[in-house]
């Protein structure tokens, strides 16, 4: 393939990920229309198969490029570790996401296609321990790596301060995750056993909190350095970061019935969206080195780059 | 990979930072073609310094008189002024733009001329890589037309 082809295949990616995640999460949109209106569950089913398809497949995407970009660095370079970090992240977000999504959901519907095991049985297990396992040690991971490329933003220059609404929106997730500390907390008191996954899915909080204001910090940087490449990475990232924290809340309003069932399906959407954003910010750090290190005068449209312009999260 | 022209010039200037120049200096010193390359740069730099030596030491004043006699006639005839220096920094800043944003590009329309390939080197090999930033950097170099066309449209 030529550098130019390459180049193009690359810089198609973020499009190619915006329309599958946007059509997804319309046909899903639809199909759990008749649900929420007191028809059959045969739409959440179709929901639930392609999001987790969608949500592995973007997890194994977001992976590849994260080794693609990972290989750019040379060891000692401050960025190869902060690649490192997002590649394992995005290995973990992979291997859990496939527990907890595509296996489950196999589990429902054919038991004997993962061992014979009762599926609804089989399915709260997988999921409650991918989701644990796919919650807080990916994000530990991203955290790390986050912590080097901030360091990257502070040496160059681009490091710019949280305003006030940051620093407010910081302390509302600690607050969040504080309260549920409190509510295991209570628990524990009250008598009640909790296994790893639920430790896990509670140290999920604190590690939120310090992912959101990492988040904020790229932002702040990233929109204080305008719409390159390099910039559309970590909005990605940040995007993503966000997106995560809004889809636990979300999650949490669920489960204790705050939500009202037309917001059900946007919430779940939330997760899509996230997954998408995480895919994003390695693609356009491929996306940056390939056009790099394209031979001059190689001839590519350059209008054919795709994907969230880091403006339009200002 | 070797490190390009530029920046072993901003090596021999003492213009990169401290890490980068032990890394530089030290592959210069094990590298022969790295090593040929900047015993050239010092002997050029050197040459130059003893040709502006010469020059502070003579009497300039009737060349000085007639630069500006001459910078006058191009002043009255309203000729644009050379555009050499200003087309590279364009192309370096377009180039940031690129891959930065307007933003982090616009921090260095006030570098001097003289460190700017080294600044943008620095920045575009710690967020792209040393071969990535070493390979825009040559590109600038040869003043190729590959970063202005394409930078615009991010």
């Amino acid at each position: 393939m030529s550098a130019a082809l390459e180049l193009r295949r690359v810089e198609n990616t973020p499009r190619w990920i915006l329309a599958a995640t946007g059509v997804t999460a319309t046909v899903g949109l639809l199909a759990l229309w008749p649900w929420q209106h007191g028809g059959g569950a045969a739409g959440v089913y179709l929901f639930f198969y392609q999001g987790a398809a969608l949500v592995t497949g973007l997890s194994s995407v977001g992976l590849l490029f994260s080794l693609q970009a990972l290989r750019g660095f040379s060891p000692g370079e401050p960025m190869r570790k902060a690649w490192f970090m997002m590649a394992a992240s995005s290995a973990c977000h992979m291997v859990c996401g496939f527990i907890a999504q595509m296996l489950a959901i196999q589990s429902l519907a054919d038991p004997s296609a993962v061992g014979g095991v009762s599926g609804p049985a089989l399915l709260g297990e997988l999921q409650r321990r991918g989701l644990a396992f796919g919650g807080p040690i990916p994000m530990v991971f991203l955290a790390v790596g986050l912590v080097f490329v901030l360091r990257v933003f502070r040496k160059s220059g681009l490091w710019e301060r949280l305003t006030r609404w940051d620093w407010l929106a910081l302390a509302l997730v600690g607050a969040f995750g504080a309260y549920r500390l409190c509510q295991a907390g209570v628990a524990i008191l009250a008598g009640s056993q909790l296994g790893v996954p639920e430790w896990l899915n509670l140290a999920s909080g604190p590690v939120l909190a310090l992912l959101v204001g990492e988040a904020f910090l790229i932002l702040r940087s990233v929109v204080h350095m305008g719409r390159g490449l390099v910039a559309r990475c970590w909005a990605a990232f940040a995007a993503a970061i966000l997106l995560t924290a809004l889809g636990n809340v979300g999650m949490w309003a669920a489960g204790h019935g705050s939500l009202s069932a037309p917001l059900t399906g946007p919430m779940w959407c939330l997760w899509f969206a996230a997954s998408a954003a995480y895919a994003l910010g390695p693609t356009y750090q491929v996306a940056a080195a390939r056009r790099a290190t394209m031979p001059a005068g190689g001839s590519f449209d350059p209008l054919s780059i795709g994907g969230l312009p880091a403006g339009g999260m200002r | 990979m070797h490190p390009s022209s530029a920046t072993l010039t901003a090596l021999h200037d003492g213009q990169l930072g401290p890490g980068r120049a032990a890394r530089v200096a030290a592959h210069a010193q094990g590298c022969g073609r790295c090593r040929d390359e900047y015993q050239r740069i010092a002997a050029e730099c050197g040459e130059f310094r003893r040709a502006n030596l010469a020059v502070d030491r003579a009497d300039t004043r009737p060349a000085w008189e007639r630069l500006q006699t001459a910078l006058a006639e191009r002043g009255a005839a309203r000729a644009p002024l050379p555009a050499a220096p200003s087309a590279m920094r364009d192309r370096v800043l377009s180039e940031l733009r690129g891959y930065f944003g307007s933003g982090a590009a616009s921090s260095f329309e006030t570098v001097g001329e003289q460190e700017l390939l080294g600044r943008a080197e620095t920045l575009l090999a710690a967020f792209l890589g040393q071969r990535s930033a070493a390979a825009i950097i040559e590109g600038l170099e040869r003043g190729s037309g590959r970063p202005e066309r394409q930078a615009d449209v991010f």
